[in-house]
């Protein structure tokens, strides 16, 4: 039972000082699924998401990831996940190619496979004429593109993406989807996605969680969740769960 | 806009500017300042003249007063030389280490002139170095007034000239900054060129000033007139000793000095005030022209990458698999970035004309000299050579081209033992790129002084060997205290300073050590490992304890 869970964790705590990040998160995702996480900037996706990869210290709290402990096990859990980081820090001064190559070696890959791999994955990207080039000459999006593709790269088993598509041109971010959901369904790979995109998170994950000031409060599936509050889409639940009513009276009273 | 007080943008530009230098100081720059003001005050009426009184009375009847006494006003010009030389280049490679015209973007779209710019990054500078100058000029001009008893009156005088020389100064050093700056662009890559080019200015304007020092005398003879007198800061030195020479109470005379100040105390006066309005009227005409933002310096050009070399080729073939990978592309990243080998070849070259300038001067060693001396400079020299590329080396390779960014940090976290990976692909590396640093410059020492093939050798093994340790312990300095590539962090200015001192301190001590043992045993190669070998070590625990820390989960 336990095995088809990739994520499970139990009362995650993090403080940041007096700053509460993440306060109790009790999640499940299945193996296989695609779970979204959404929510108000600075309500603490992000740190969730380093907790889990085994990149900060949980304050209090237990997780297990890929069936990994997160105290004990975090090189198993960095082996079979892949991170896309929610500021993309690529290397300015290597190309493409090789910024791919530098994380794959990071991963133990190398040789014929790497480079086969890379060949398709730039192609897949439509970045196949600009491969070579300085990465300091690409776009926000381009740059994306190339994250996304190095996060893919080793083939884990569950792939955390902070923020994936915020950058993409919208045929872009539609490839990023079907990628997504393509590998979720050939290779059984598990998605954690956090996104401020509630349309692409309404088409592309099975279950959606939304975080606010650190803590879970609503977790179902899409239209489930759209029911529950009767709202008519991902957007308008979000916006009645979360409180993003505006003060129309604020709106312009800055200038006084 | 009618908030905002049109007349008074500059002032808001030179605030800032005044914070971004400050920002280590946060909230407390304000009683910082003025505490170091006060204190700076204290400093120049009391402190240093009690200090200088009582060592100048040490020093009477032992000679030393009239060396002083004949020599003052050429002391002064290289004093001035001095002071010039900081306030002119210490800016320039500063600012240059870091281009800002998203900046300048942003207040330009905010209808700020570009005159009210440069003159309130002036004024926004003018704190800092004025508080450098405060504590300074004392300790250079006090010796001179006390012993010459100047009168207040005089002593204003000379106050007032170093402060004016050193504003002036500070413009024309803001003027360069600011054009280099502005035709360079914000692309990486103009951003690369800066960097690389605050190097070569720095350097462009030393070696003269180094030439200057050895070769003023057949420079001299050649035009048939002190060579000196073409500079500013000679100007500016001359008045200060004339107003010595006006104003002391000890009735020293003019005529003693007529050969050395050629000028008249007007006639400095009135070069130096030409000087500074030239350049001002200069700054002011091409204001415009400097910070307007054509499409010309601002197109980027996008570098494809080539085949990779025969010698990264090479490397893969003796690494194979994952490690030679890294490797390689660890070389790559750290020398497409221009500022990295500009700095290395600064330090390569100053290594190479450290023998060459003290060959020179050892032609100049008195006949009276010890038999020792000879062998005993030379050692010296290949000492400092070691040294200078250690320290160079250190802090290129260990500092500032370690880890570009966090998010960088971030991506070779996530991977199984990434840290680790990286670190061994980014020192060996390091490594590899530092055998041509060694190499070259111990050739050039062995030619000119004539070693043995043998002996250059030893002189090679000597200068890799603790040039490797410097970029182990800088490198682990970073990995404990990451810096990335902001050069105005304090953590990167904390780890400079550590770096260093620590290299000196474990160098000097090394060096100590090694003299007992030469003492004993004059075997030289035991001497050099001696001196490289403790580098070496502590290198590479505080590099391993960095990789141990670098690699835990953070905490915050
Ligand atoms: N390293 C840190 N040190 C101190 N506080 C931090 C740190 N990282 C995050 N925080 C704080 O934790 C809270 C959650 O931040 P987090 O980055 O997880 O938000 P987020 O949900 O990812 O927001 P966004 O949508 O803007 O990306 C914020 O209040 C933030 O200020
Ligand atoms: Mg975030």
């Amino acid at each position: 039972m336990s095995s088809n869970l990739d994520i499970q964790t139990k009362g995650l705590s993090k403080n940041f000082g007096s700053v509460i990040a993440l306060q109790n998160l009790d999640l499940e995702v299945q193996s296989g699924s695609v779970f979204g996480l959404l929510g108000p900037n600075g309500a603490g996706k992000t740190t969730a998401v380093r907790i889990l990869s085994g990149l900060l210290k949980q304050t209090s709290g237990n997780a297990t990831v890929c069936g990994f402990d997160i105290n004990t096990q975090r090189k198993e859990i960095k082996a079979a996940t892949g991170l896309l980081p929610e500021t993309p820090g690529l290397y300015s001064k290597l190309s493409a190619v090789e910024f791919l190559e530098f994380i794959g070696a990071l991963n133990d890959m190398s040789g014929e496979l790497l480079h086969r791999r890379i060949d398709s994955l730039m192609d897949l990207m439509g970045l196949e004429d600009r491969q070579n080039d300085l990465l300091e000459s690409y776009s926000s999006g381009m740059k994306q593109k190339v994250l996304v593709a190095s996060t893919v790269l080793h083939e884990p088993k569950l792939v955390f993406l902070d923020e994936a598509t915020s950058r993409l041109d919208p045929s872009a971010s539609a490839l990023v989807k079907e990628i997504i959901m393509a590998m979720a369904k050939e290779m059984d790979t598990t998605f954690f996605i956090c996104t401020h995109m509630t349309d692409f998170a309404e088409d592309v994950c099975e279950v959606i969680g939304i975080l606010n000031e650190g803590i879970l409060n609503t977790l179902g599936s899409p239209r489930n969740i759209i029911e529950q509050v009767e709202a008519e889409d991902l957007e308008d639940a979000y916006l009645k769960i979360v409180g993003g009513q505006v003060d129309r009276s604020k709106l312009l009273s800055w200038r006084d | 806009m009618e908030g905002l007080n049109l007349t008074r943008k500059w002032f808001a530009i030179a605030k800032t500017e005044f914070f971004v230098q400050t920002s280590k100081l946060r909230r407390v720059r304000k009683v910082a300042s003025l505490l170091l003001l006060v204190f700076g005050i204290i400093w120049a009426l009391f402190i240093v003249p009690n200090i200088m009184e009582s060592v100048l009375s040490d020093l009477e009847g032992t000679g030393i007063d009239v060396l002083l006494m004949v020599s003052f006003p050429s002391l002064m010009r290289s004093v001035m030389l001095f002071l010039w030389i900081l306030l002119l280049i210490y800016p320039i490679s500063y600012a240059l280490q870091e281009i800002r015209i998203g900046q300048w973007e942003i207040m330009l779209s905010n209808n700020v002139s570009t005159w009210d710019m440069m003159f309130g990054m002036f004024m926004g500078k003018i704190p800092i170095y004025g508080l450098f100058v405060l504590y300074a000029t004392p300790v250079i001009l006090t010796p001179f007034t006390i012993f010459f008893r100047v009168s207040i009156f005089g002593q204003i005088i000379m106050y007032f000239t170093v402060f004016f020389v050193a504003l002036s100064t500070l413009f024309l050093s803001n003027l360069i900054t600011t054009g280099i700056q502005a035709k360079l662009g914000e692309s990486s890559r103009g951003n690369d060129i800066a960097k690389a080019l605050s190097m070569v200015v720095a350097l462009a304007l030393l070696l003269p000033m180094y030439g200057l020092m050895f070769f003023s005398d057949s420079m001299s003879a050649i035009l048939g007139f002190d060579i000196f007198i073409l500079f500013p800061f000679t100007w500016a030195a001359d008045i200060i000793s004339w107003s010595v020479i006006i104003f002391n109470e000890i009735g020293v005379s003019a005529t003693l000095f007529i050969d050395i100040l050629k000028i008249t105390a007007l006639g400095d006066l009135v070069l130096i005030l030409c000087f500074t309005i030239a350049i001002i009227i200069i700054a002011y005409i091409s204001a415009d022209r400097i910070f307007s933002f054509g499409a010309g310096p601002r197109t980027e050009k996008i570098t494809t990458i080539g085949e990779e070399n025969r010698f990264l080729k090479g490397i893969k073939r003796v690494y194979t698999g994952p490690p030679g990978v890294l490797m390689v592309n660890s070389i790559k990243e750290f020398t497409r970035k221009m500022q990295n080998v500009s700095r290395l070849i600064y330090g390569v070259i100053i290594a190479i004309l450290l023998p060459v300038i003290m060959n020179y001067a050892m032609g100049s060693v008195p006949e009276g000299a010890p038999p020792e001396a000879q062998p005993f400079i030379v050692m010296l020299v290949i000492i400092m050579i070691g040294m200078m590329l250690a320290m160079i080396s250190g802090v290129t390779f260990g500092g500032i081209g370690f880890l570009e960014s966090k998010d960088q940090l971030w991506i070779i976290k996530s991977t199984p033992n990434g840290v680790w990976k990286f670190a061994k692909a980014r020192i060996f590396g390091s490594f590899i790129l530092i055998i041509p640093m060694a190499i070259i410059p111990s050739i050039v020492a062995a030619i000119i002084f004539g070693f043995t093939i043998l002996d250059a050798l030893m002189i090679i093994v000597y200068t890799y060997w603790s040039t490797c340790g410097a970029v182990l312990l800088c490198a682990g300095v970073t990995a404990n205290n990451p810096a990335y590539e902001d050069q105005k962090s304090s953590a990167f200015i904390l780890n400079t300073m550590v770096s260093l001192f620590t290299l000196l301190g474990i160098l000097i001590i090394s060096l100590m050590i090694g003299f007992e043992v030469m003492a004993i045993n004059a075997n030289l190669l035991l001497f050099m490992l001696i001196l490289s070998t403790p580098m070496i070590v502590i290198g590479a625990i505080v590099y391993v304890i960095g990789i141990v820390r670098m690699s835990r989960p953070d905490t915050k």
